[in-house]
């Protein structure tokens, strides 16, 4: 889960009583910063009255998350089996929350590996080192039917965010946004999030350097970035929570030294419940992997229980153009299989924090876009993949309102 | 019934979506420019930063010749060969485990030079393995008929035989095939000796042996000062263009200098053959600049060692190189993705399996420092590397023929499958039944693909060295790498 789906929650949990509170904490706060601004050279001010049960929602509060994907996967191509236990993902962040909540920010820590994609140059060969993910503040502002976050600093990429707050699969890899190089997970920068009528709507605009995580700013073009998300079906299936999702991007980038254009723009549909989980998206660039080519990518998900917790079954399907001019450039994943959540006494009560997948993964390339032209077949693979997803989350105050799938 | 807002939004926001998609994605071709100078960057990112006034001259040294930006150019080479860029051409001869062959990574004509194996005997190899790995057989074959394709572009029109370079590129493909039905047909390997294939390896030949003889190496970056052998320093050869090293020797910080003798023990215990330690005493070292293109701005220091005896007359100078990561190749997926321990193992053990003895340098192997990988070598003149300016200069003037040249063409070829087969694939298949089932005996067929490549990239290349003439004039030296 997304460190925004918790401030969302956490801001959700109280609903109107709270945003009530909020408001009128608000109000306290401008009175008191009205007071500093005027009376700074004279005695400090009092502090304002705090509005009624705001005493509890004041308090800083903690929250630590962490998520690990590792098993083991095994390939098989035509010319090789191999097998390697893996650590896909390995997080651990926290959020410090001020002011009733309206103030805060997240660091997170990801494991990557210190040489990276085919080089031998690491730290201690190549050893699995952590870096930060994301590092950015925030300031909330709630105007009913409205609330408003800003953030600063290491953000995440409003679109990832958007999508994967209706994506439950992570654990056997991103979206094809991700995976297929159109959007990296965080940036420097910062955005702009505005929630209507409690998530019925949601907009983001994002503005950053455009290189990723991993690089500084290379050129002096800043990425644009507006996501929409809308819910215009929300309801309660035997008593638990499902609805649809609409989301909507489009970016106006560079990236580079050279400010090769990177623009993007796409839309994804999902549909989420406590017993099946569906979606579908779709992304166009115009500028893609520091060429100016246009590329598309279609991916599609979906998963259910067959026999709630103990069995579901899912597939995947990625399909990645990476230049739309070409024929045959396309490369496909097909991913089907089976998971278990893991549901013990002693475990938190939502099984799918842990998850273990056992699924087949089908690479193939079109006659165009293997890594020898003219022999696709050099690019396909078949993966087995034995995963454990886990998620953990820990907060320094109690929940005040049941827990949310997703919000 | 009453339409619900949110459908009349939509209404709306998707023709503006399919409108918005459609307003981006009308630019036409790519911007070769603006790609070569993101990936020379990405490249040589780290170099950038450690050093951005060296690897500046690295740039500066690609742009003076057509030559200097192919040697340069190696990671570009891969991209367009495996990413739908302009060498991005279908070929019939490959499979997957042909694309697990070791290869020597970046074969070329200037990669071409003389060794004195440890019997004495004089033989010519492949000599730069910084970018071997495994990977598909067909690569290195291109990637050799690139280079005499550019080699025979830049002979002067005029007094030349009338062969194309394509012509000429293909003599490789022929050679690389003749190898392998020759090998197939038990034949032994090619060993390339004096006076058995043409005048232009026969005077590389009779350089090197001039050279080695005379021992000019040691005599231009040491001399012997009271009965005691020592370091030169200074500038011995000026710099190809301005901001370009030549050949310099520098004396190293003292701090560099102990490190280098600290570790060179390391090398002992990598080495073909056991060499008694104190052979490898320091006497003296030196940090080389202007050496290489593509390496121009890796650390490369001259370390004079003491040799069989104490006398001055048969010390050893050897060459610690830097080593660094080889070109990636882009979507071929083989496993497991990291085969060495370092840099410098990955090129030791490459040259070894690929050349046509493994003590073709007896003093070949390689040790680490720090987080930096090194590739030893011995700096003796008797290895000495062609050199394409004085091909094109001696064709050019008809002191050699361009037969000469495709013969040449052909015995690097064959070279270079010799190379192929002599290596066990990633997982110890026999390259040899490997690559002659990809081959299929089709001799014509591969020198027909091999020369199509060549004259849709070859043009390629020299327009990458105008657009990099053309970076170098609007970005600086570093091309608008930002620290």
């Amino acid at each position: 889960m997304s460190q925004l789906a918790i401030l969302t929650r956490l801001h959700r949990h109280g609903g109107p009583a709270r945003l009530t509170t909020a408001l009128a904490l608000l109000g306290g706060l401008c009175a008191g910063w009205t007071a500093t601004a005027t009376a700074q050279d004279a005695e400090p001010p009092p502090t304002p009255p705090l509005p009624a049960g705001a005493t509890a929602a004041s308090a800083p509060e903690m929250v630590v998350e962490g998520e690990l994907f590792g098993g083991l996967d095994a390939v098989f191509t035509d010319a090789e089996d191999f097998n390697a236990f893996e650590v896909q993902r390995a997080e651990l962040g926290g959020l410090m929350l001020w002011d009733a909540r309206h103030v805060g920010g997240e660091v997170r820590l990801e494991a990557v590996r210190s040489a990276g994609s085919g080089s031998l140059l690491g730290i201690d060969g190549d050893s699995l080192v952590m870096r930060l993910k994301r590092a950015w503040g925030y300031a909330s502002v709630p105007l009913a039917p409205v609330r408003i976050d800003l953030r600063l600093g290491l953000v995440p990429d409003v679109w990832i965010e958007a999508v994967q707050s209706s994506f439950e699969l992570r654990g056997l890899g991103p979206t094809l946004s991700e995976s297929g190089g159109f959007f990296d997970t965080s940036d420097l920068g910062g955005s702009v999030r505005v929630d209507v009528l409690d998530g019925l709507a949601t907009a983001q605009v994002a503005v950053t350097n455009g290189e990723g995580r991993n690089l500084r700013e290379q050129n002096a073009g800043k990425n644009t970035t507006v996501t929409v998300t809308l819910r215009p079906w929300r309801l309660t299936l035997g008593g638990e929570e499902a609805g649809l999702w609409l989301h909507g991007v489009y970016r106006d980038g560079s990236t580079s030294v050279a400010s090769v254009i990177d623009n993007r723009i796409g839309g994804a549909v999902a549909w989420t419940s406590a017993w099946v989980d569906a979606g579908v998206e779709l992304v166009r660039a115009n500028g893609y992997a520091g060429r100016e080519v246009d590329a598309t990518g279609l991916g599609a998900w979906a998963n259910g229980y067959l026999v709630r917790p103990w069995l579901g079954a899912v597939v995947r399907y990625d399909h990645l153009n990476p230049d739309t001019k070409l024929a045959d450039a396309d490369r496909q994943t097909l991913t089907a299989g089976l998971y278990t959540d893991l549901v013990l006494p002693a475990l938190p009560p939502d099984p799918r924090q842990f998850r273990l997948y056992l699924v087949v993964q089908d690479e193939s390339a079109g006659a165009g876009a293997g890594p020898i032209p003219g022999r696709p077949e050099v690019a396909d693979l078949t993966r087995l993949m034995l995963t454990l997803a886990v998620g953990g989350r820990w907060r320094s105050a109690p929940d005040d309102a049941p827990e949310h799938r997703r919000d | 019934m009453e339409r619900h807002w949110l459908i009349n939004l939509l209404e709306l926001l998707v023709p503006l979506l399919w409108l918005g998609c459609t307003a981006c994605v009308d630019l036409d071709g790519q911007d070769r420019r603006a790609w070569l100078q993101e990936t020379l960057i990405e490249d040589n990112l780290a170099l950038l930063a450690r050093d951005p006034a060296t690897t500046g001259g690295k740039f500066l040294k690609m742009g003076s010749s057509p030559y200097n930006l192919f040697r340069g150019t190696v990671g570009q080479f891969v991209r367009d060969s495996a990413q739908r860029g302009p060498g991005y051409l279908p070929t019939r001869f490959g499979s997957v485990e042909g694309s697990r062959v070791l290869l020597v990574g970046d074969p070329h004509l200037e990669n071409l030079g003389t060794f004195r194996a440890a019997s004495g005997e004089l033989l010519v190899d492949f000599n730069d393995f910084d970018a071997s790995g495994y990977g598909p057989w067909i690569l290195d074959v291109r990637r050799l008929a690139l280079s005499v394709w550019l080699t025979a572009a830049l002979l002067p029109e005029d007094g030349v035989d009338a062969v194309s370079p394509g012509e000429l590129a293909a003599s490789v493909a022929r050679g690389y095939a003749d190898e392998v039905s020759a090998e197939t047909d038990g034949s032994p390997p090619l060993r390339v000796r004096a006076g058995e294939h043409g005048a232009i390896l026969d005077d590389l030949f009779e350089r090197a042996e001039a050279n080695g003889d005379a021992d000019t190496a040691l005599s231009d970056y040491t001399r012997v000062v009271g009965g005691r052998r020592v370091m030169v320093f200074g500038e011995l050869e000026a710099g190809p263009v301005e901001g370009v090293d030549g050949d310099v020797v520098r004396a190293p910080p003292v701090e560099e200098q102990r490190l280098v003798e600290a570790h060179l023990a390391q090398v002992g215990a990598t080495l073909i053959a056991s060499i008694p330690q104190d052979q490898l005493a320091v006497k003296g070292v030196s940090r080389r600049l202007g050496a290489g293109v593509s390496s121009y701005p890796l650390w490369r220091y001259y370390v004079l060692v003491e040799g069989p005896t104490q006398a001055p007359d048969d010390d050893w100078l050897l060459e610690v190189k830097e080593t660094s990561d080889p070109p990636r190749r882009p979507g071929l997926a083989v496993h497991p993705g990291r085969q060495f321990a370092s840099n410098g193992a990955r090129v030791v053990s490459s040259q070894r399996a690929l050349q046509e003895r493994p003590d073709a340098d007896p003093l070949l192997g390689c040790l680490d420092l720090g987080r930096l990988s090194f590739r030893v070598r011995e700096r003796t003149s008797y290895q000495r590397g062609l050199a394409v300016d004085r091909i094109v200069e001696r064709v050019g003037d008809g002191r050699w023929s361009v037969a000469d040249l495709q013969e040449l063409a052909t015995i690097a070829g064959r070279l270079l499958a010799r190379a192929h087969l002599n290596a066990p694939t990633l997982h110890g298949g026999d390259a040899l039944l490997i690559v002659a089932a990809d081959l299929g005996g089709d001799r014509d067929g591969l020198a027909e693909e091999t020369t199509r490549f060549v004259e849709v990239y070859g043009p390629q290349l020299l327009t990458d060295h105008q657009l990099l003439n053309a970076l170098l004039a609007d970005e600086g030296p570093t091309l608008g790498y930002r620290p």
